[in-house]
């Protein structure tokens, strides 16, 4: 089971997991939060931000290549979204960990009945 | 296509042997008792999790050495209804920055037959730990244990 064997102090310490973080740059995040509505094409994006079209971009790429936001084609457009399989990762890692704390808590809440 | 709200949530239920007053009791003064062990993000001995029984109290662990962490903020009080919070911490399990972003855990207790009561879960609004979910994601690229039972856990839902 995922949460009985997350040695989580392991990942806490380890520099890969903190070291990176796509996320960390102000621009970049808003590309990222641009998306949260929805497919967008880059020249949509830009018209939302203070940054050149290139930028844009750039910032797109590093958020693929993290894993968070995916492209596809819709007809002669590119468009971008986020990477539902990213969010579906968080949503099974609390599934399988709220499953094992409730299962504990019935557990907890049976013994202390008189 | 737009994330689902039914993919950034997650929903559960289980019923106690005990009536709603008990139940709520359990789930809150007495989370300590039955919270996963490995799951708190506060290390050392003694660890006790403890909660301000009011809208917008602290959740936290405090340890024996008297360090704290707070990891949580009630949002509803309603004994023996309704327990609901903002949930801090990200998928990384590290100690959360007190503005770090949060999903929601809505917790309802209601009576069912026989005396007994059924616990829902809800927590939601997931795809607010962004930071933490591309940690998750870098971590599942390390060759440890976790990482090989995510991909295995992946690879049953594909």
């Amino acid at each position: 089971m995922v949460s009985a064997s997350l040695p989580f102090v392991v990942t806490y310490q380890s520099p890969a997991v903190r070291g990176l973080d796509a996320l960390g740059d102000p621009t970049r995040r808003r590309v990222f939060e641009g998306l949260a509505a929805g497919p967008r094409s880059v020249g949509d994006l830009a018209g939302d931000l203070p940054v050149s079209r290139p930028a844009v971009s750039q910032h797109l790429k590093v958020l693929r290549d993290a894993g968070l936001v995916v492209v596809r084609p819709r007809g002669t457009q590119r468009l971008y979204q986020l990477d539902p399989g990213g969010v579906a990762a968080v949503r099974d890692y609390f599934d399988q960990f709220w499953t094992r704390a409730l299962a504990a808590f019935a557990e907890a809440v049976e013994e202390t009945e008189e | 296509m737009t994330v689902q709200a039914e993919s950034t949530s997650v929903r559960k239920d289980i019923v106690v042997k005990a009536s709603p007053e008990r139940a709520f009791t359990v789930f809150t003064e007495q989370m300590g008792t039955w919270w996963p062990a490995e799951h708190h993000v506060l290390r050392g001995d003694g660890i006790e999790m403890l909660i301000e029984p009011s809208e917008g109290g602290r959740m936290y662990d405090v340890n024996a050495a008297g360090e704290e962490c707070t990891w949580g903020r009630v949002l509803t009080w309603e004994p023996p209804h309704t327990f609901a919070f903002h949930w801090l911490i990200g998928p990384d399990f590290s100690i959360p920055e007190p503005d770090a972003p949060a999903s929601r855990i809505t917790v309802t207790f209601t009576p069912v037959e026989d005396g007994r009561t059924r616990v829902e879960l809800v927590h939601d609004q997931l795809d607010q730990h962004g930071e933490g979910w591309q940690r998750l994601r870098d971590a599942v690229g390390e060759e440890d244990g976790w990482a090989l039972t995510l991909r295995r856990f992946a690879a049953v839902l594909d």
